[in-house]
């Protein structure tokens, strides 16, 4: 073997490191870029808030602690038996970084909050493990008082998957539904489709399969009945009577290339024997974000400065 | 020379294990350096490819004094953690290159002694392992920076297919080392 051939190798061997090694270096983010979240949750303590968010995969620096309002926290865990200890979870993994998730226990929220009144936030502070702070955008995440609501329409069945929520009712009293609202003004309209169903032969024998075969055979039911379906849209008014026992389906989807994450309910408006009557619908969103959605949200966060 | 590739052969098995305690090798690789340096200088200094070898083992004796410290085949994540500096996996491929050409010459060290014996076979031997080693190595260098960029099954498999085979390009080398040192000690 030529020695010409040993340094034509080292000399593209070279040119390979560095070459791939500024393009790395192009494709770090700054710091953590904190996704989009629309979350509703009550203040009676029991929920987690998930925030998810990138980082450099092979970045020391990790996100340490984040401050909403008047509480900092710690990652959440289950075994969570040396508080402040624990390394949020990787989710996901992309090409230059992975998708984690910090999770709030909301009782941890609620107990340093000074004010106990329902509050709001879509910023939040982040400390990461060297020192250093800085501000991220988070969506909008809404903490509600308790309250009990008079109970129309009682849940029978639901599944929801990363892409969709599906759930069926049945009408505990008569109600004319009219209209449907989504919280966080337009921002989550632009995340979720809504349809209903009222076609009462097609829901009864979705009830009566499901004791049989279980929830994976009304899904499959469900999208060859696609036709009986309505779309409602938030507001435009419609009717929709229901009789007392009346079955009723509702199913939010993903639109798709979102890349938000929701965990929030719509409301249902009608009227129930004269008067004025709201169901809520839980709906949750997971969307499954691929490289292009990454890429897509770090050009409009910005890659690292150097 | 059954001495000098004695040495060779112990020098190049040190540099190629590392047993890492705590951040400590403690088979380090500025010995085996030493060691590959000493069985060089044993031998008759007559040809091109020993004087060079003997200089870049011995320069790569101190080079290599900071990768005692680290671990070399975590392409420097491990260092980065240890001492913070971003300058590391440049230093770990220097290195790696350099070492790459310090075998070259002794390769070519062998195949100069088999020649001068007159032993087609071993000439033959030496060769096929230096083309293996060397296009092995080099396909590895070219193309491992690329999982920088790249992730994936795919490219987890091939990395671990080429790290299997380097690995076996270093035991072929060693392998022949032994071979020289039985053939020359009679």
């Amino acid at each position: 073997m030529k020695e010409r051939w040993l340094w034509a190798g080292i000399i593209i061997s070279s040119a390979s490191w560095i070459g791939n090694s500024f393009y790395y270096q192009s494709k770090q983010i700054e710091h953590p870029i904190f996704l989009e979240h629309f979350y509703e949750a009550s203040d009676d303590g029991k929920q987690y808030l998930k925030f998810y968010y990138l980082a450099n995969r092979n970045d020391k620096e990790d996100v340490q602690s984040v401050r909403i309002k008047d509480a900092v926290l710690f990652p959440y865990s289950r075994d969570d038996f040396m508080s402040g200890e624990n390394t949020p979870p990787v989710e996901q993994v992309y090409t230059h970084q992975d998708l984690k998730v910090f999770t709030v226990s909301l009782e941890d929220l609620l107990s340093q909050m000074n004010n106990k009144e329902a509050f709001s936030f879509n910023k939040i502070k982040v400390a990461m493990n060297n020192g250093q702070t800085f501000t991220a955008d988070i969506g909008e995440v809404t903490i509600n008082k308790t309250y009990k609501e008079g109970k129309i329409l009682e849940q029978q069945i639901a599944s929801s998957d990363n892409l969709s929520d599906i759930a069926i009712y049945q009408a505990l009293k008569p109600i004319t539904l009219t209209s449907i609202s989504l919280p966080f003004d337009k921002e989550t309209e632009r995340l979720v489709s809504v349809k209903a169903n009222t076609n009462q032969k097609a829901l009864v024998q979705i009830k009566n399969n499901l004791s049989g075969d279980g929830p994976s055979s009304w899904l499959k039911h469900n999208e060859k009945n696609d036709d009986g379906f309505q779309l409602i849209a938030p507001h435009k008014k419609f009717s929709i009577r229901l009789k007392k026992k009346d079955w009723f389906e509702i199913v939010a989807k993903s639109k798709p290339n979102t890349a938000a994450f929701g965990e929030f309910s719509i409301k249902l408006h009608g009227t129930s024997q004269g008067k004025p009557a709201v169901s809520n619908v839980w709906v949750t969103l997971k969307p499954v974000l691929s490289q292009n959605d990454i890429d897509r949200i770090i050009s409009k966060n910005g890659v690292r400065e150097k | 020379m059954r001495e000098s590739f004695h040495k060779m052969f112990w020098g190049f098995l040190l540099i190629l294990i590392e047993i890492h305690i705590v951040a400590l090798d403690i088979l380090p690789d500025p010995a085996g350096y030493y060691l590959v340096f000493s069985g060089i200088v044993m031998l008759k200094k007559d040809s091109p490819a020993v004087a060079k070898a003997k200089y870049l083992a011995l320069g790569l004796v101190f080079l290599s004094i900071p990768a005692v410290f680290i671990q070399q085949n975590s392409m420097g994540s491990t260092a980065e953690k240890v001492f913070d500096l971003s300058f590391w996996p440049i230093y770990t491929q220097v290195i790696a290159i350099l070492k790459l050409i310090l075998v070259f010459y002794v390769f070519n060290i062998l195949l100069d002694i088999a020649r001068r014996k007159g032993d087609q076979q071993l000439c033959a031997s030496a060769r096929h392992r230096l083309i293996a080693y060397m296009a092995v190595m080099l396909i590895l260098n070219i193309t491992l920076p690329f999982t920088m960029n790249f992730i994936g099954t795919l490219v987890t498999a091939y990395t671990v297919l080429f790290l299997l085979l380097s690995l076996l390009a270093e035991i072929m080398f060693l392998l022949l080392l032994r071979k020289y040192r039985k053939i020359f000690s009679s």
